[in-house]
């Protein structure tokens, strides 16, 4: 039984991660990047690079895809690693350096550099699995931050059915903590 | 009105740690008149500090100073306990259940089970019936004294279904220290669904607003926040005299006491403890047996969550919303001895499911990728979930040490926990794996989830309490078999861990010995 992938942060604060996060400017500023092909969720990098901010976004996307979420909360994780890496020069290395490594599509014998983000999905995920099983801290690092951040998103949470804080709402004592209705009548 | 009191009063008790131990015993002692100074690392929080939010809470209770686990334990974070005022009285679930008459004696009933250190305890049943009688009252448990149980939610009622189909009989909402109406100053409980975030609304028993105010109103107590003990004091004579202490600031202060009481979680306990060795005491206080630190207990525990035909909400409503007893008993013919308890619980949001059930479980696609979230994520409102906690078996070498070289924020080697399990656990969670995915498919799951300990909330034993001096830390009252004025007053004292939640235990406990306490004082015999 391991547990050694349970940090302290991943088990505590799985849902405090956004509430550092960094505001996301609707438009695009100047020196920013528009991140999607949307501009609307484009931000100001405060550390990270073009290529690896791409990267980081598609890989938060395939770490936990959900279809019926746009880029906007993977975007938010990922400008939320932006605005750590900003304050941690080792991180900043750890994800520059792990984009780049993604960025590898091996071949036979051979590898070639395609930008993690302009790879097939396919590919995306065998450059995913190889750094999972290689290693590896950069890819516990943006899985964690993923998890947390995209999870602990309130409306991201919600859209899965946690329906986050009660206490404002009077409890659920008449809003449906007893309203299951596809039980059969126990004896 | 709370008073203060000199460092130079020694005639006061002095209590290390205000949780279900420290913050009772506190509250009993100065309603017979003793004068208490009650000093707790933590700082003290009000409701309005209790918010629905996991990550804040997790944040704002959590004991986080360093500590080491190893053998199956998380290594850097092998328990998760509470540092404030009303100690894990905060995060409590509320379940308040009595031992089993047999769990007082568990060496006789069980006989010699190689491996594990079992030994019956110096009190029995009879002897702590009318403690748990007041510590029920004391707290509002549903089910005693006439107050009703508290309504079952979605998550019991699934459980409720599955348990009554396979034929379990003892299936109700529980023993729960949570008001179902308004009783003793707090509100009744609306159903918010984070009790152990600490209750928003104080619904919840615990001693932060419990126990604390009422005590200072007596005029006879002093809380002092934000303190953390370093040692404890001794004379010539080998009797306690006080405890040093690093106060808010960071300032080392010394309080001169009467009688000390130690109630820190069973890991500071011990810690405490080794720490203030001394040249009379070289293997530090209380520790002519080797005892202290050792014998260190969890509970067996275990989590089951299943993916239901419909939705759940299972965050909807009281955590612990209700209970199995059938699996309670001790029937060696299930292949252990000893029994546990099924209790819902659901999962602390989606961020804590998304990882916990892919890092902790075997029996899902991995941790990541779209069969993952399609699997595990996304159903997450169908998803219903129960704890399996029962006894586990105390072991000599599952214990409390200290490290060797490496310090925390006051200047205190760190402790390590080192915990591994017995084979009786392990074919009890084989057991409890089994009866918790049957009740669940019973009910209709498409999945279970079969998930290891999580890191430790009861945590149990390891200043046991024994009738020879040679086989414990302390004996039937609490105070040391080596230092009569020096008194181990937190579920450290369990000699055994039986199988129900430990908090009514522990304030019953707290009860009987501010009693035993004050009448030895009376006598002057302390």
């Amino acid at each position: 039984m391991d547990f050694s992938y349970l940090s302290r942060r991943t088990f505590l604060q799985g849902t405090g991660t956004t509430a550092a996060g960094v505001a996301i400017t609707g438009t695009l500023g100047a020196g920013g990047i528009a991140v999607a092909e949307d501009a609307s969720w484009a931000f100001e990098p405060k550390a990270l690079d073009e290529t690896t901010i791409r990267g980081l976004i598609a890989m938060a996307r395939q770490l936990y895809p959900h279809d019926f979420l746009d880029d906007g909360p993977y975007v938010k994780v990922v400008a939320d690693l932006d605005a750590s890496a900003a304050e941690d020069a080792d991180l900043q290395k750890l994800l520059t350096d792990g984009v780049s490594g993604l960025g590898v599509v091996v071949s036979g014998d051979a590898s070639h550099d395609v930008a993690f983000h302009a790879q097939s999905r396919g590919l995306q995920l065998r450059a995913m699995k190889r750094e999972e099983a290689d290693n590896n801290a950069f890819f516990e690092a943006v899985r964690g931050a993923t998890l947390g951040g995209l999870y602990g998103n309130p409306e991201v949470a919600a859209a899965l059915g946690f329906e986050g804080s009660a206490v404002e709402h009077g409890g659920y004592l008449d809003r449906g903590f007893d309203d299951i209705d596809w039980l059969p009548q126990s004896s | 009105m709370a008073r203060t009191y000199d460092l130079n009063d020694d005639s006061v008790v002095v209590i290390i740690g205000s949780g279900a131990g420290g913050g009772t015993l506190g509250h009993e002692l100065s309603e017979k008149g003793i004068d208490v100074v009650c000093l707790e690392a933590g700082p003290r929080l009000d409701l309005g500090d209790i918010v629905n939010d996991w990550g804040t809470m997790g944040a704002r209770l959590s004991w986080n100073d360093k500590r080491i686990g190893t053998g199956v334990l998380n290594p850097g974070y092998p328990l998760w306990v509470c540092k404030t005022v009303g100690g894990t009285t905060v995060h409590w679930a509320g379940a308040s259940l009595r031992f089993q008459e047999h769990e007082w004696k568990v060496r006789t009933v069980y006989g010699d089970v190689p491996g594990a250190t079992l030994l019956d305890w110096p009190i029995d049943a009879a002897e702590m019936d009318p403690y748990y009688s007041r510590a029920e009252d004391k707290l509002g448990t549903t089910g005693t004294h006439g107050i009703p149980r508290l309504p079952g939610n979605n998550n019991y009622k699934v459980m409720e279904y599955g348990a009554k189909k396979l034929g379990y009989q003892t299936v109700h909402t529980g023993n729960m220290s949570i008001n179902p109406e308004p009783r003793d100053g707090r509100p009744g409980c609306v159903q918010l669904g984070f009790c152990m975030a600490g209750c928003a609304i104080g619904a919840k028993w615990s001693v932060l607003y419990s126990e604390v105010p009422k005590a200072e109103a007596t005029g006879h107590f002093e809380l002092r926040p934000e303190s953390m003990v370093v040692r404890v004091l001794h004379d010539d004579s080998g009797k306690a005299t006080g405890v040093e202490y690093l106060d808010a600031d960071g300032n080392l202060q010394m309080q001169k006491a009467r009688v000390v009481a130690v109630a820190g979680n069973s890991v500071e306990t011990p810690r405490l403890l080794l720490n203030s060795a001394s040249g009379m005491f070289p293997d530090g206080l209380a520790n002519s047996s080797g005892q202290v630190g050792r014998n260190y207990m969890r509970h067996l525990t275990a989590t089951v969550y299943a993916v239901m035909p419909g939705a759940v909400h299972f965050d909807r409503g009281t955590q612990m919303a209700g209970i199995v007893m059938d699996e309670v008993r001790n029937d060696t013919s299930r292949g252990f001895a000893g029994g546990y308890l099924m209790e819902t619980l659901p999962g602390f949001g989606v961020a804590a499911i998304a990882g916990n059930v892919g890092g902790m479980a075997v029996d899902t696609p991995g941790t990541w990728g779209r069969d993952y979230t399609r699997e595990v994520i996304e159903n997450y409102r169908n998803m219903a979930g129960m704890w399996l906690v029962g006894e586990d078996m105390p072991q000599a070498d599952n214990r409390v040490t200290l490290h060797d070289t490496e310090k925390d924020q006051y200047g205190l080697p760190i402790p390590v926990v080192h915990f591994d399990e017995h084979p009786n656990d392990l074919a009890m969670r084989n057991h409890a794996y089994r009866m918790g995915s049957a009740v669940y498919e019973a009910a209709g799951a498409s999945k279970t989830y079969e998930l290891p300990p999580f890191p430790g909330t009861h945590n149990l034993g390891t200043c046991r309490m024994s009738a020879n001096a040679a086989d414990g830390v302390c004996g039937p009252t609490g105070a040391t078999h080596d230092i009569p004025n020096l008194f181990i007053s937190d579920g450290s004292q369990f000699t055994t861990g039986a199988a129900e939640n430990p908090t009514l235990t522990i304030v019953a406990l707290a009860i009987r010995q501010a009693e035993l306490m004050a009448e030895a004082m009376r006598t002057n015999s302390i």
